[in-house]
């Protein structure tokens, strides 16, 4: 039998299953290495750019579409996707600002003692988001429609309403309890990078370590496998547009507080950077394939890169041709790896 | 002589006008490997699917483990131990063969009450059981797209013996195999079989079904037309009986 | 300025549709049509709601189409309000040329057509209101000025100027008004940084990064007061108080007011919305009747204002209001939402 097989191979086996090993860990972590590089030139080339203070504005500012792209991550992976993501940040920041707003808008809720305005509006916020991703997973397994059409609806009703919500008005004036939040700092660094941290290491442990992280994966690869095994293949799939709309909802009211309040275009074309940043960071659009980390690479990167843009004497109307080649080239790097991968392993 | 695991007697089934099945006998004993053989349109497949609780039969009963079963569904007989295995349709590629193997039976432990998975314990055990298996596989941690089309099968059925199934239906298991990996499949089936399971190998391949099956059974036109002890028969009269000039039953 | 003459592709999907008219005068004069680009912020409907007060008071009704930033949209709209015979058409049109068509077929139909805020050249018009971005930019240039002045003894210092949508004709006109002044004085470096869509987060992180690479900026004018609210934020994060960096918008916007009276920003030039749709009211009678308009210096809620006759027709143009803690809270500011209790009386 072939046991005997197996023991006559077993050299050769472990050289190319490390061999294997090595390769695929530089393919998965190539966008770090790119981001290292690339941050390095930006060092050595642009004034100003090497400082501690830039680098944590790289982080800080990379909280918002950094978030909205673990919750596209977690939607994907599992063979979804979610377009709705932007336009529920930008509700949830419009409801939380409004909520508290001692402006002209807003309805200037100031319960005792103040600090509860931030868990009140969170738990509005993250209430908002998980009506959200009820209705998209409603729409999308209950009724089956495709999960693009359906999350584009959602995207552009929601967009709509926010800018329904206060006639088009900008809301402002925020208490200073909620703005502390996008104030403060934690041992130098500020919190939102902090909370940006924290949720790409949560939202990992999840993907890899807890039954329902492989879940999303078996889903997202192949459905009929996992429910010929009894898992809820709907629910999982139900749970991943609530997780991709709570937190959306979450960076909203991160949002809220990090501009002092909402505005009715707030966090437009940041759904088309997390797009960039989770295909940047190596989860395939097909399902199934990517690793928060790569993503959180992604973020770090086009944010690295805003910033530099920012800093560039350069004009302005060449700012978005610019991110729009990186983030091209970007995908012709995924092709390469999936090409490199297809050749050599 | 080991009593039946699974008998079939006088299952009839309709789909409108048309007899799919017309007072079928069959019966598979534990351990015993079972090729069903026939023309397309014979009756397989709506056969394998009452064996697999996927269809009601309209009329007959079914015996199973010893006593009358009426499956209203796949995970019905999944919870009884029988089991479809049609080609990679249970097998995640894009992730590994340990996460495969443990599809739905994840091993966890309890992490300030999150659930998490003991990887290292169920990557043992994966390997122990593909090394007693037989398969030959290079890394346990690599993903099922990797493995080629027999390597995948041979996890699905040491997934199989492993979670305690009984009867194992594969379904066109050869189908775009290379030489050697029928072979390795062939090794699996047989090892499988000696654990005391019942394999029930639906083929249009009659050496495959010659080189494997302890028995032959030829389905036409929705009856039984030969049920045979393989070392007791010829591809001559096999072929006879696939096309309807020639039947057999046992004289039981 | 207001968010409305901003590309916010899309972004008015859900507020559409009529938003104001009044039921007619029983000896009313006929109706009038108001085509404004979008409802994205409050400049527009604001001063078609405030039109509507006004010509309800001498007898005009009017109707409200808006085009949400869709050029072809009020293009058919203005074609269909072309068949229902109305005594005039105010245009604020979301692109100057593509609407010129249009514009055309109802002069041959003998409709006036008047162009609010947003001043179409190449054809020949019965009227147009205008505030003058370039001139708006140039006001905000004159208080840079005066405001470095002030704070540091001599014309100098550095100035991060935080655009809107690269692509808006309002934030390109006003940076233009604005160069000008600048380039007057060389002692003033300004740095320009666009906001693409007007996109107040996009605002924030410039002034947080720009503040790290040139820790020396002395003032920071950013294009709306709509987006003074992030960038306020953003130097509230960096640990500045009110005052320690001079602030400025370009448009008016409630946001910037807002920061006013919190004492993050010293001075708004706004456009002086009121004013704009009181003069089309003052002469709407004389339009309607054919009557020519004469050229010359009027005064309008008290804003000295200049009527000439230009390639494309009468032109009042209306200067920008300046905006400072001092009048913050003044009627005359649209910001604040009090509409102007005045008798519409004729122009002339």
């Amino acid at each position: 039998m072939a046991v005997a097989d197996n023991r006559d191979v077993p050299g050769r086996q472990s050289m190319t299953g490390f061999s294997r090993t090595i390769v695929e860990s530089i393919l998965d972590n190539v966008v770090w290495l790119i981001l290292f590089v690339i941050v390095t030139a930006f060092c050595l080339f642009i004034p100003g750019y090497a400082q501690v203070g830039i680098f944590f504005n790289i982080i800080e500012q990379a909280t918002f579409v950094g978030i909205l792209s673990v919750g596209l991550s977690i939607a994907i992976i599992a063979g979804q996707i979610d377009l709705s993501i932007e336009s529920t940040m930008a509700l949830a920041a419009m409801l939380t600002a409004t909520l508290v707003s001692t402006g002209e808008l807003g309805w200037g809720w100031a319960p005792t003692p103040i600090w509860l305005v931030i868990p009140g509006t969170l738990a509005v916020a993250l209430t908002l988001g998980a009506l959200v991703g009820l209705v998209n997973a409603f729409l999308v397994v209950k009724l089956k429609i495709n999960a693009f059409i359906a999350t584009l609806a959602t995207y552009i009703f929601l967009r709509g309403a926010v800018v329904a919500f206060n006639g088009g008005g900008a809301v402002f004036g925020l208490p200073q309890s909620l703005r502390s939040i996008a104030v403060t700092r934690l041992g130098g660094i500020p919190m939102l990078a902090w909370l940006t941290i924290a949720i790409f290491l949560v939202f990992s442990f999840i993907l890899t370590k807890t039954p329902f992280g492989r879940y999303l994966y078996l889903v997202g690869g192949n459905p009929v496998a996992p429910f010929r095994a009894g898992i809820a293949v709907k629910r999982i799939a139900a749970w991943s547009f609530v997780l991709s709309s709570v937190l959306a909802a979450f960076a909203g009211w991160l949002l809220a507080a990090r501009t002092s309040g909402a505005t009715p275009n707030l966090g437009l074309g940041m759904l088309f950077e997390a797009f960039a940043a989770v295909v940047i960071g190596g989860v395939s659009l097909k399902g199934g394939v990517g690793r928060l980390s790569g993503v959180f690479a992604g973020v770090l990167l086009l944010s690295a890169i805003r910033t530099a843009i920012n800093l560039l004497s350069m004009p302005p109307q060449y700012t978005q041709m610019i991110q729009g080649a990186l983030v091209l080239s970007a995908m012709l790097l995924d092709a390469l790896k999936t090409d490199v991968r297809a050749r050599y392993l | 002589m080991m009593s039946d695991l699974l008998q079939l007697k006088n299952i009839s089934m309709h789909f409108g006008a048309v007899s799919a099945l017309e007072g079928v006998s069959f019966s598979v004993r534990g351990g015993e490997v079972v090729a069903l053989l026939g023309d397309n349109g014979a009756g397989k497949s709506t056969l394998i699917k009452i064996i697999s609780g996927g269809l009601k039969p309209a009329a007959g009963q079914l015996f199973f483990d010893g006593a009358e079963r009426h499956f209203q569904s796949p995970h019905d007989a999944k919870l009884m131990g029988i089991e479809t295995v049609y080609q990679d349709l249970s097998v995640c590629m894009n992730v590994d063969v340990v996460a495969n193997f443990f599809m739905g039976r994840e091993l966890t432990k309890s992490l300030f009450g999150i659930p998490v998975l003991r990887e290292a314990e169920m990557k043992a055990i994966t390997e122990s059981v593909l090394r007693a298996g037989g398969t030959r596989i290079p890394s346990v941690k690599v993903n099922a797209e990797h493995l080629s089309g027999g390597q995948r099968q041979a996890i699905e059925l040491n997934r199989f013996v492993h979670w305690g199934g009984k009867l194992v239906v594969l379904d066109e298991p050869f189908a775009a195999l290379g030489v050697e990996q029928v072979r390795r499949g062939l090794e699996t089936i047989a090892h499988v079989r000696d654990q005391g399971i019942a394999v029930i190998i639906v083929t249009h391949n009659m050496t495959h079904a010659f080189d494997i099956a302890d028995r032959i059974v030829v389905m036409h036109q929705g009856r039984v037309a030969g049920d045979v002890q393989t070392s007791e028969t010829t591809h001559e009269e096999v072929i006879r009986m696939i096309t309807g000039d020639a039947a057999r039953r046992p004289a039981s | 300025m207001n968010i409305t003459r901003r590309t916010i592709g899309g972004l008015a999907l859900g507020a559409i549709a009529a938003l104001a008219s009044n039921p007619a005068f029983a000896e009313g004069k006929g109706k009038v049509y108001f085509l404004i680009p979008d409802s994205g912020g409050p400049f527009y409907p604001t001063s078609a709601k405030v039109e509507a007060k006004f010509l309800e008071q001498i007898g005009y009704e009017l109707t409200v189409l808006d085009a949400t930033n869709k050029s072809d949209l009020q293009l058919n709209q203005l074609d269909n309000v072309i068949n229902l015979k109305p005594k005039a058409i105010i245009v604020a049109a979301v692109d100057y040329d593509a609407i010129v068509p249009g514009i055309e077929k109802a002069k041959a139909a003998g409709i006036p057509v008047i162009a609010f805020d947003r001043e179409i050249k190449s054809t020949k018009l019965d009227f147009t209101s205008v505030a003058g971005t370039l001139e708006i930019g140039r006001i905000a240039g004159d208080e840079t000025i005066r405001l470095l002045k002030e704070r540091k003894g001599a014309i100098k210092g550095k100035v991060l100027q935080i655009m809107g949508d690269p692509g808006d004709s309002y934030s390109i006109s006003l940076g233009k008004g604005f160069a000008e002044k600048m380039t007057a004085h060389p002692e003033i470096s300004v740095i320009t940084k666009p906001t693409p869509q007007w996109e107040p987060t996009t605002a924030g992180s410039t002034a947080q990064d720009q503040l790290l690479a040139n820790p020396d900026i002395d003032l920071i004018f950013y294009h709306s007061g709509y987006l003074a609210s992030a960038v306020v934020g953003s130097l509230e994060a960096a640990g500045k108080k009110p005052g320690d960096i001079l602030c400025l918008d370009g448009d008016g916007d409630p946001g910037g007011l807002a920061q006013i009276r919190a004492g993050w920003q010293q001075v708004a030039v706004g456009a002086p919305m009121y004013a704009q749709v009181l003069a089309v009211a003052e002469v709407l009678d004389q339009i309607v009747n054919h009557q020519p308009l004469k050229a010359g210096t009027y005064q309008i809620l008290g804003l000295k204002s200049e009527l000439t006759e230009e390639a494309w027709g009468p032109n009042m143009k209306i200067p920008g209001n300046v905006v400072t803690k001092a009048n913050v809270d003044d009627p005359v500011h649209w910001a604040n939402g009090k509409v102007p209790d005045v008798k519409v009386t004729p122009l002339m």
